[in-house]
């Protein structure tokens, strides 16, 4: 399931969003901007039911 | 003739306290997932980072950490996207398999070539390193980027068994004496299986970005993943790589007799014990960062 996760920081009001899957961490927790305090989540949206990502060719066999 | 001096405010630009920000830039969004990116109305350009996903071990083998392609992009609100998948586990006694392209406003960063069993290393494509060597066997070559910048060949004799150094760096040798060890460049490569007795280790090649996968061995310690942007790699255990590192994250250590996993962000996957015929790590899945 892919969320879009909409994060604020306490310590200067910086706005940053991460798009992934709901069953991975969150990957830039503290401020990207001062880096003084934690995002906290202000909003979440599902954008699909599934994970898509696009996966490589299959390698040769022996 | 009148002259006019404009006044600079230098205290307007910020700089980002996430170190790996362009300069006067600050992250505003990480993708790893979807077919879509919504971009605020107002801003139509960003600069991206883009990351292809890690390839992942073999039974031997470790893989390629993911190509890397950076640049500026002009949005629209909803501007389309694709994330590549790491590479699946090839199974045991198997190949593993190369990492998936990801796709943003026109830019490609491909995936790490696949960690080899009894073969030829897999090569990376678009900008993604080789996979280490099978037994006695090649290294990948790495892919050049897509500035133009050369990729690392791989290595090819138990003489120089080192994966050549480049954009994406070259795979490490798969070895019976010597160290088959993964190239360094901004993508890393696999390290190849070595199948001596005694170190050093058939590391993953580190990257500026993201990192090789460490190559198995017989029965002793295995080959370490490669450092990338988001860490160290995964140390090698018994007879197994250590997961190369990815953008995001570190690489992981291996469980059991299947190679460390690669790091989120492109990290290549560590190369399983051939001794038990497991398969390797999987690959980090690709990403996308969006500085504005």
């Amino acid at each position: 399931m892919t969320v879009r996760y909409e994060y604020k920081s306490a310590c200067c009001g910086h706005e940053y969003i991460e798009q992934r899957a709901a069953d991975e961490p969150m990957f830039f927790p503290t401020c990207n901007v001062c880096g003084n305090d934690d995002y906290e989540l202000v909003n979440e949206t599902v954008l699909s039911e599934t994970v898509e990502r696009a996966a490589g060719p299959e390698a040769p066999t022996e | 003739m009148e002259s006019v001096i404009m006044a600079v405010n230098y205290s307007q630009i910020a700089v980002g306290a996430n170190t790996n920000s362009p300069y006067g830039l600050t992250l505003q969004q990480t993708i790893t997932s979807g077919t879509s990116v919504t971009i605020p109305s107002g801003v139509n350009w960003v600069y991206a980072v883009l990351v292809g996903g890690g390839g992942s071990g073999a039974t031997g083998g470790g893989g390629g950490g993911g190509g890397v392609t950076m640049g500026w992009v002009k949005t629209t609100t909803s501007t389309s996207c694709v994330i590549g998948a790491g590479g699946a586990s090839g199974g045991g006694g198997a190949n593993g398999n190369q990492g998936g392209t990801t796709i943003f406003g026109g830019f490609v960063a491909g995936g790490g070539g696949y960690g080899a069993y009894t073969t030829v290393g897999g090569p990376g494509v678009n900008g993604g390193a080789g996979g280490g060597g099978g037994n006695g066997q090649t290294g990948g070559n790495g892919s050049a980027g897509y500035s133009g910048l050369t990729g690392g060949s791989g290595a090819g004799s138990t003489a120089a068994p080192v994966g050549g150094a480049g954009w994406g760096a070259g795979g490490g040798f798969g070895n019976t004496s010597g160290t088959g060890v993964g190239g360094a460049g901004v993508s890393g490569g696999g390290g190849g299986y070595m199948a001596a007795a005694g170190g050093p280790f058939p590391n993953g090649g580190n990257g500026s970005f993201t990192g090789g996968g460490g190559g198995a061995t017989t029965s002793y310690n295995g080959g370490a993943g490669g450092s990338g942007a988001g860490g160290a790699g995964g140390a090698g255990g018994t007879a197994i790589g250590g997961g190369g590192a990815g953008m995001l994250a570190g690489g992981s250590v291996g469980s059991g007799t299947t190679g460390g996993a690669g790091g989120s962000g492109g990290g290549g996957g560590g190369g399983g014990k051939v001794a038990s015929g497991t398969g390797g790590g999987v690959g980090g899945a690709g990403c996308i960062l969006l500085y504005y």
